[in-house]
């Protein structure tokens, strides 16, 4: 299936993560220009990087880029340097998040703010950002990170899963929105993969997890990010806009 | 710069960003109510202007932009236009229906009010304070 990502510009939020990194990985496999956006120091970059060299990609696709999410100077600043660069931007993958396992009268202030800013305020700043790109070419896709907690499950990660939730309604709506413009919105709800995040679920729960789901196993990142490259690319999809795509074995059935 | 230049490349913007057809287009012709641009195509045309000149139109901040404009005066009451804020806007747009411009007028209505002159001379104003 020739999916004709190649020399796409394809921004992945949260690249260093344990999907980001092979959403990343996936892309450079299309020959795609990667923009691997990261906040902080570039030595989280450092496994991403020996993967794309043991995988034996080519870095010349590889572009990491620092930006902080939470500041609307930073994602203009960083969102200007890539129109400068490469002209336009194909795709934005909105995968950086953060979950808070507690339960719900625990949860303080801060962490409230830090799981609504992680996964909904940021990415609705960077969607907004990147979309006005997106409206002048009219063309894009916008693939949203979210999860099988949106939908179902979600005891304990409560106000993780209400953000999820609204992650999927933002999408449905803009995809409603964006359609005459020729911007597709999609989204992606992981059920329990294999990475660090999902690692201390996993201990705990694991063989109630495997008994949970239809397919008796845990998916992994490139399930994942298989599920985003489709969904991404107008050659395979240019029909579907607006769905929240389990990528969950059927646990959230 | 000057006005027919400047309208001539808004027309072709407002062709592009939305089913206007060119011969639709004249400076009288409100954007909304007269030519039918909604809201989607609306933030097309504005971010394609603001592309193409290097200027920040501002009219997703109507109200904080006037305020600048009007030095510490404020332009409207929740979201209610003042006496000032109304002096303003005539002084700035006499190309509108001034009836329209009259005490009671909220912020949120001004988009209704402009007409693609007014447009024009935004670009232009914008234009010369960045130069």
């Amino acid at each position: 299936m020739n999916l004709a990502l190649s020399e796409k510009v394809v921004l992945i939020t949260g690249s260093n993560g344990g999907i980001g990194q092979d959403i990343c990985l996936s892309f450079l496999e299309e020959k795609s220009q990667v923009v691997a956006l990261y906040r902080g120091s570039s030595d989280k970059l450092k496994d991403l990087e020996s993967e794309i060299d043991q995988a034996g990609l080519s870095r010349e696709f590889y572009h990491p880029m620092s930006v902080d999410l939470s500041s609307g100077e930073s994602i203009n600043k960083c969102i200007e340097e890539i129109i400068q660069k490469f002209g336009r931007i194909d795709v934005l993958v909105n995968n950086a998040g953060t979950t808070m396992e507690k339960p719900f009268l625990s949860l303080k202030e801060d962490e409230l703010e830090l799981v609504y800013e992680a996964n909904m305020l940021s990415l609705t700043k960077l969607t907004q950002r990147v979309l006005k790109e997106m409206l002048i070419l009219k063309s894009g896709n916008i693939v949203n990170v979210s999860s099988v907690v949106s939908k179902r499950y979600g005891r304990g990660v409560s106000y993780y899963a209400s953000m999820k939730a609204g992650v999927n309604r933002l999408t449905q709506v803009l995809a409603t929105e964006m359609g005459k413009k020729n911007i597709r919105i999609n989204a992606v709800c992981p059920g329990v993969i294999e990475t660090k995040l999902s690692g201390a679920l996993q201990g705990r729960h694991h063989k109630l997890l495997v008994s949970e789901t239809p397919l008796k196993r845990f998916g992994k990142p490139t399930d994942v990010a298989n599920a985003i490259k489709f969904l991404a690319s107008d050659n395979v999809s240019s029909f579907i806009t607006g769905v929240t795509l389990d990528v969950d074995g059927g646990i959230g059935l | 710069m000057n006005m027919e230049e400047v309208f001539e490349k808004v027309s072709e913007v407002i062709v592009d960003a939305s089913d206007v057809e060119a011969d639709e287009i004249s400076l009288d012709k409100r954007l909304i109510d007269d030519l039918d641009i909604d809201s989607i195509d609306m933030m097309e045309l504005i971010y394609s202007i603001e592309k193409i000149y290097g200027v920040e139109l501002e009219i997703g901040d109507f109200e904080g932009a006037m305020n600048r404009e009007m030095n510490g005066v404020p332009f409207a009451k929740d979201n209610i236009i003042t006496d000032e804020g109304l002096q303003k806007l005539r002084e700035l747009m006499p190309e509108v229906d001034q009836t329209k411009i009259q005490p009671g007028l909220a912020v949120y209505n001004v988009p209704f009010l402009f007409t693609v002159e007014s447009l024009c001379k935004l670009i232009m104003r914008k234009s010369a304070a960045k130069n």
